[in-house]
Parts: structure tokens; sequence; C-alpha cells
């Protein structure tokens, strides 16, 4: 989460993250530090890893139902697809 | 029934022969272990460098102090990771030293890409530091591409969680 948070400030930035923790995030190649108010401000724009869960599960039965609204059997998708 | 109790004026001495049950050896030399040191590594870590400049991985190291500088050291990595790129690479690290270099440059391992999955990266490797001063191994890692992580699947950091363990023998030369 800290690290895709930090990427859609700074899609540049080198760093890394300790245990899930701004305290343990080391800015590398001088890379400009990102400040922790900042990163929380904008973590919370960030869907929750239940929401993307959920919305992954959407986007495949969305998926499906459109190949199979293009003439595409179920055998068919599961060959395509996997699923 | 009756029974033997062995010890004492029973106890067994000298060699007993293989025909008996024995090994036929006369003594044994002693274990080759002479110390064992491990440092599990239960949270999360990432990072975007890339394979130029490789990072430490947070507490996955180990220190271990040889009892002689003709021992050697028997190193032992398993890392569980993932990455958004391409490819992960692992480099195993002693004190500040690259070790276990492959002909030709490279990395000792690698985890690849293959839908997010997470995977374990493996290194086993018999060290002579020729030393016995205390000896650190650590593990450096970096992407090809993308953010690199150990202990989670790249694309669910939350709910996919695994371990790492670095362990270091002492053998004796």
């Amino acid at each position: 989460m800290i690290e895709k948070t930090i990427l859609l400030i700074n899609p540049n930035a080198k760093f890394s993250v300790n245990a899930d923790d701004l305290d343990q995030i080391t800015w590398l190649e001088g890379t400009t530090p990102i400040s922790k108010a900042d990163i929380e401000a904008k973590m919370v724009e960030l869907p929750t890893a239940e929401e993307e869960v959920a919305q992954k599960e959407t986007d495949a039965a969305s998926g499906k139902q459109k190949l199979k609204d293009l003439g595409l059997s179920d055998a068919e998708i599961k060959a395509l697809t996997g699923a | 029934m009756a029974i033997t109790r062995l010890g004492g004026a029973n106890a067994i001495t000298g060699i007993i022969p293989v025909t008996n049950g024995g090994t036929g050896a006369s003594s044994f030399s002693p274990g080759k272990v002479l110390q064992v040191v491990q440092t599990t590594k239960i949270d999360h870590f990432s990072t975007t460098n890339n394979y130029a400049s490789l990072t430490d991985v947070t507490g996955l190291s180990v220190s271990i102090t040889p009892s002689s500088s003709s021992n050697k050291v028997f190193v032992m990595v398993q890392i569980m990771g993932s990455v958004t790129g391409t490819t992960e690479f692992i480099q195993l690290v002693r004190d500040s030293t690259n070790i276990l270099i492959p002909s030709g440059g490279s990395f000792p391992a690698t985890i690849a890409n293959d839908g997010g999955n997470t995977y374990p990266g493996t290194i086993n490797f018999l060290d002579t530091p020729n030393t016995t001063s205390a000896t650190t191994y650590k593990i450096k890692i970096g992407a090809q591409s993308g953010t690199a992580h150990v202990n989670a699947r790249q694309d669910d950091t939350t709910n996919h969680r695994f371990t790492s363990t670095i362990t270091a023998m002492e053998i004796s030369a």
C-alpha cells in the first residue's frame, strides 16, 4: 500500500519500505523524500485490499459476460482466460 | 524373564565388530557443524530500486563468528519474492562484498514475475570467509523493472504474506 501510494505521487521514486511502516522508508538514488503527511493524505484515495479484490471479481464476471454476449461458449472462454 | 543390565562391570568396551552389529570403528571424528544461527523475516519489504544498485533487505541478515579461520560457513537462504515488473534479482553478500557471482556476472538467484505470484528464491553456498571475526551475511535485492517485494504477493501485499529465512552454519575444516 505504501509503495503504491508513493508511486502515485512520484512514479519515478526510488525507495524501499520495511514492515509497511511509514517510519521505515529509505529514499534511494537521490529521490526527494515525500513527507509522511503527504503519503497518508494520498493513501486514503487508494482502494483497500478488500475493495481491490471485489473489483477484480467484478471485472472478471463482467468480462466473462461480455465474451458470452459475443457468442463464445463457456469452454471457449475457459480456454482463453483459464477461468 | 532374565534382564541383563549393561553398565558397570558389564559395560561394553573396545571395538564392536561389524559381524556383531557394530561399526568396526575404533574412534569417531567429532561433529562437523560447530554452530548454527538463523534469522527469520516475517514482515513485508519492498523496493523500487533496480538491479544496478541493489538494496539491503531489512531484517534478512545473520551474523556468525567462526572459531577458526580455516573453517567454512554454509549459508542457506530462502527468500519469498514477487515483482510487479519482470524479474527480482537476489544477491548474497558477506559483510559488504557480493559473493557467489556467476560467470559472466548477473546474480545467484532470481524470481520471475508469473501472474503476480510469490515464489521462493533459494541460495545454498559453502563459503570460506577466512576469518575469526564476526561475519555478516545478508541479502540484497533489486528489480529489473517495477517494484520488488519480499514476503508478499505483489498484487495483494495485505492478504498474501510469507516468511523468509537466512541460516549460517560454521563447518569444521
